[in-house]
């Protein structure tokens, strides 16, 4: 599951700035983005285990879904998740999955065809706001 | 470059998992169709039949051959670690050839770079001696990124053809790497002749990568032949053939010239 390796990843990064910054924090949010189809609940449940014992053990953790905005370099058209995910099996999500970029070697613009396509926003995991106390 | 997202899971994951790495091996060449992949997976056969612990990681966007010439790869598995490569003829390979399956990839540097990142963060590689990187074939911020990532004890293989252009393109890598502190092991002169029967051909000349190492104080440290058998069991996907040919006996004679195995 490569997903608690994420969320370690997450909170030694969290607390790191909390250490540097010699601040508490309070909260922190976790943008999941939906190209890579992470199950939000399992990402808030592994923060939740994995911050126990850590700095950051009892900042609240918060995930917000960031929505998948790809752009077609061709015709400018701006696709999200339904357009370009969806209609894929179960495998190549897996493999968008591990690498979102890899949305171009599945997928193509439903307009144009063109596989020019830039992820503008929703790729993967990342941490997008922390509180701190002041 | 731009500036590190302190805030990045990856920059957190990917200094550990290169600390269980004892030394990574970068095979570049600027430039594709040198034959800097089969030079890679070659090398990697090779380290490994010398009982060494042995990774490749082929970030070769252009073409990335590393499956194919290992004879297809299993998909890593997922684990607790992260994503465990298959082992092949001893070898760890990883590979973006092993999520896209021949499909092309149409992605520009900057994906590139965020597909780099992800696959040195999320990669258990466990306890490691060498890590042969095939590299992104060019000289420029895809290429810089991979360096910048790649910390640790780490030297390059340069390959080259004895063709102008491809030696035009390593000179200007080898300035490239001096500027980023990258400790070069040698060059390494591929397709360099021909052998028909008992006659050599060489017909781009034989002085030209020679040149270029003594012009730079670099290390020579051997030209490769053309060999037909050693094409054919790389696309036939038959590693374990590929280091007793000509080609792989003489990449062995250049290894045993750098601290990989002496
Ligand atoms: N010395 C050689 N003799 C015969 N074929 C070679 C040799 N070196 C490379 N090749 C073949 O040439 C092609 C290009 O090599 P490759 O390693 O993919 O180049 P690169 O990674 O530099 O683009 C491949 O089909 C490879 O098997
Ligand atoms: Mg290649
Ligand atoms: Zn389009």
């Amino acid at each position: 599951m490569h997903e608690l390796v994420i969320v370690s990843g997450i909170v030694e990064a969290v607390s790191d700035l909390a250490r540097r910054e010699g601040k508490r924090i309070l909260t922190f949010t976790v943008a999941v983005g939906e190209l890579a189809s992470f199950d939000k609940n399992l990402i808030e449940e592994l923060l939740n285990e994995v911050k126990k014992g850590s700095l950051i053990e009892d900042a609240e953790a918060r995930i917000e879904i960031e929505r998948a905005e790809v752009l077609c370099k061709s015709c400018e058209a701006i696709w999200g998740f339904s357009d370009l995910i969806e209609p894929l099996g179960e495998n190549e999500r897996e493999m968008i999955h591990f690498l979102p970029e890899l949305v171009s070697s599945f997928s193509k613009c439903p307009k144009c065809g063109s596989r020019d396509l830039e992820i503008r926003s929703g790729r993967g995991i990342r941490v997008s706001y922390v509180e701190f106390e002041e | 470059m731009s500036s590190r997202n302190k805030l990045d899971y990856r920059e957190v994951l990917i200094p550990k998992r290169l600390k269980a790495i004892k030394y990574i091996l970068m095979i570049a060449s600027g430039k594709g169709g040198v034959g800097k992949s089969l030079v890679s997976a070659t090398t990697a056969l090779i380290l490994a039949k010398n009982n060494l612990n042995v990774g490749l990681l082929d970030l070769d966007f252009h073409g990335p051959s590393s499956s194919v010439i290992y004879g297809g790869l299993k998909m890593p598995s997922e684990e607790e670690e992260g994503l465990v490569p298959p082992v092949v003829e001893g070898v760890k390979v990883m590979s973006i050839d092993q999520f896209v399956e021949g499909r092309p990839i149409p992605v520009s540097g900057r994906e590139k770079r965020e597909i780099i990142k992800e696959l040195l963060a999320l990669t258990h590689w466990g306890d490691t001696d060498v890590l042969v990187v095939d590299m992104p074939p060019e000289t420029g911020d895809v290429l810089l990124t991979s360096l910048s990532y790649l910390r640790g004890r780490r030297g390059a293989i340069l390959v080259t053809t004895p063709s102008k252009l491809s030696l035009k393109v390593v000179d200007r890598l080898i300035r490239l790497l001096s500027e980023t502190g990258v400790e070069i092991l040698g060059i390494i002169e591929n397709m360099s002749r021909l052998e028909l029967q008992d006659k050599k051909v060489s017909p781009f000349g034989l002085e030209g990568a020679k040149e270029l190492s003594s012009k730079y104080n670099i290390r020579f440290l051997g030209s490769l032949p053309i060999d037909p058998e050693a094409s054919l069991y790389a696309d036939e996907g038959k590693p374990e053939k590929l280091i007793y040919t000509r080609f792989g006996l003489e990449l062995e004679k250049c290894l045993k010239k750098t601290v990989l195995l002496d």
